[in-house]
């Protein structure tokens, strides 16, 4: 029998799967980020619930090619003037 | 650093936009100009459209982009400083261009503002004029004010009016309500922190007020916070000396379930005298009015032995505060052993073991010192058992202490 590759039409309310990206990134992050992968309904809520609490910017400077957020630790006097 | 692609930024755009919550930490600062590139590529509604949490550790590379940040939506804002930067020593350039940062912050679904950590030895009364500018702009959603600047008086009145303010760290003393201006009525407050210079000016006001005009409703001006107030925080190494006309404020907020009255009566090498000068009727007093504490400390315990408290104080506070789980007073123990007995002698006591005791498991100490025997140890550890069934040890700086805890331990063990 050929299954229909046809998300189940609770994907489609925003609400739940939420709900359900919430829950599943409480339980386990790197399967909830298997599942966004499996699954482009889930993709949107669950990289957005990941991303609502971050410490500090390295992450998401993390995005941008090499070399743009190389740590670096300016010296503990060292200003740095509003261009 | 390379120069991103307008996708990268896109990328960078996509993701901050599902930011809620975002602390700026002091420990991975960004290549240098970062923050330069991402003011100069910022969207029109900025980076962080979403942000409601912005927890900001001002350091030198970042102070100058933390409007970066800034969003409509924000409900709460802190701001530290990195630990080794004293900002109130910086350059005045450096200084004022914080202050109008601060001064931009966004207000309109403010709830909370956080500014300094407890911890912090230097002065934030440099922002005061800002951050008072920010506060007269903050509406009915704002709740909790958390911070070591002062505000100017209108920025205390306007707090004061707002509907759902909830939780107040006053650092300063408060406006000048003369005789002929008209009271103002405090909102109903769970959590009050009386900081550096306020404790004394400030419970003045309250009894001040407390006992003059009241409205034509039959309303005093802290007749809501009375019934409201959870929390009491003092913090205020200017208090002169704890005694009854410092509690008698205090102890009109008959709902407190959190006094906590955090000064020391020596400074770091021991120079000072004690400062506690209430008797054990006082403390009995407290204890019967505020019957729903869970948490007691009336000044940290000194070393000194010249309280007039003893360990007949801490029966009442048993007795009245069924629910206190943490206690700290001071109390002469000189004779403690006498005071014991004394008190199985006296009729009132005798009383008062007829009724159910606090939780308590841990008596804090402090620096109380104590002189005890073997058959000493035996009596003060029943005597404290005898007050607080519950009790596992006393915590305090002396050995001694230690001593007396592992017979308490002993004797609950059997």
């Amino acid at each position: 029998m050929i299954r229909d590759n046809t998300p189940h039409r609770i994907f489609g309310i925003s609400d739940l799967t939420r709900l359900i990206a919430g829950q599943l990134v409480l339980i386990s992050q790197q399967t909830a980020v298997n599942l966004a992968c499996a699954c482009r309904c889930l993709e949107e809520p669950v990289l957005s619930t990941l991303w609502e609490t971050q410490y500090g910017l390295c992450t998401l400077l993390g995005v941008l090619p090499g070399g743009v957020w190389d740590v670096e630790k300016p010296g503990v006097n060292d200003y740095v003037v509003c261009a | 650093m390379g120069d991103p692609s307008p996708e990268d930024w896109s990328r960078v755009q996509r993701y901050a936009s599902w930011m809620h919550q975002l602390h700026v930490d002091e420990w991975s600062p960004p290549a240098e100009g970062t923050f330069n590139k991402l003011r100069l590529n910022s969207p029109p509604g900025g980076w962080f459209p979403a942000l409601e949490g912005l927890y900001w550790c001002i350091t030198r590379s970042n102070f100058p982009y933390a409007d970066l940040f800034f969003s409509p939506h924000l409900k709460i804002i802190s701001i530290v400083a990195q630990w080794s930067w004293d900002i109130s020593s910086a350059p005045p350039d450096v200084l004022q261009t914080l202050a109008s940062t601060i001064s931009a912050l966004p207000t309109s679904s403010l709830q909370r503002i956080v500014v300094g950590a407890d911890h912090d030895t230097m002065s934030w009364a440099y922002f005061k004029d800002s951050l008072s500018s920010v506060v007269l702009r903050c509406g009915p959603s704002f709740t909790d004010y958390d911070s070591l600047v002062p505000l100017s008086d209108a920025a205390v009145n306007h707090l004061i009016h707002l509907p759902h303010f909830r939780s107040w760290r006053i650092h300063g003393p408060p406006p000048n309500y003369s005789a002929t201006s008209l009271s103002p009525i405090f909102p109903p407050l769970e959590e009050l922190m009386l900081g550096q210079g306020a404790a004394r000016e400030w419970l003045l006001l309250l009894e001040r007020l407390e006992g003059g005009v009241s409205t034509t409703r039959g309303a005093t001006p802290f007749s809501k916070a009375k019934e409201s107030l959870k929390v009491l925080y003092i913090n205020d190494s200017s208090v002169p000396i704890i005694d009854t006309s410092f509690l008698s404020p205090i102890q009109r907020f008959q709902n407190l379930v959190h006094l906590n009255i955090e000064t020391y009566c020596h400074k770091e090498d021991d120079e000072g005298q004690c400062i506690f000068k209430l008797d054990n009727d006082n403390v009995a007093g407290l204890a019967m009015v505020l019957t729903q504490l869970e948490f007691l400390l009336l000044g940290r315990a000194c070393f000194e032995n010249t309280c007039s408290t003893t360990v007949s104080c801490l029966l009442p506070i048993s007795v009245h505060c069924a629910k206190l789980e943490k206690l700290e007073v001071h109390f002469n123990t000189t004779n403690i052993v006498d005071d014991f007995k004394n008190m199985s002698e006296d009729p009132r006591s005798q009383h008062s073991r007829l009724l159910p005791r606090c939780p308590l498991t841990c008596l804090d100490v402090h620096r109380i010192p104590l002189s005890l025997d073997g058959p000493g140890i035996e009596t003060v550890a029943k005597g404290m058992i005898d007050i607080f069934p519950s009790l596992e040890w006393c915590d305090g700086r002396e050995e001694v202490w230690d001593v007396l805890s592992e017979r308490i331990g002993g004797l609950q063990d059997m």
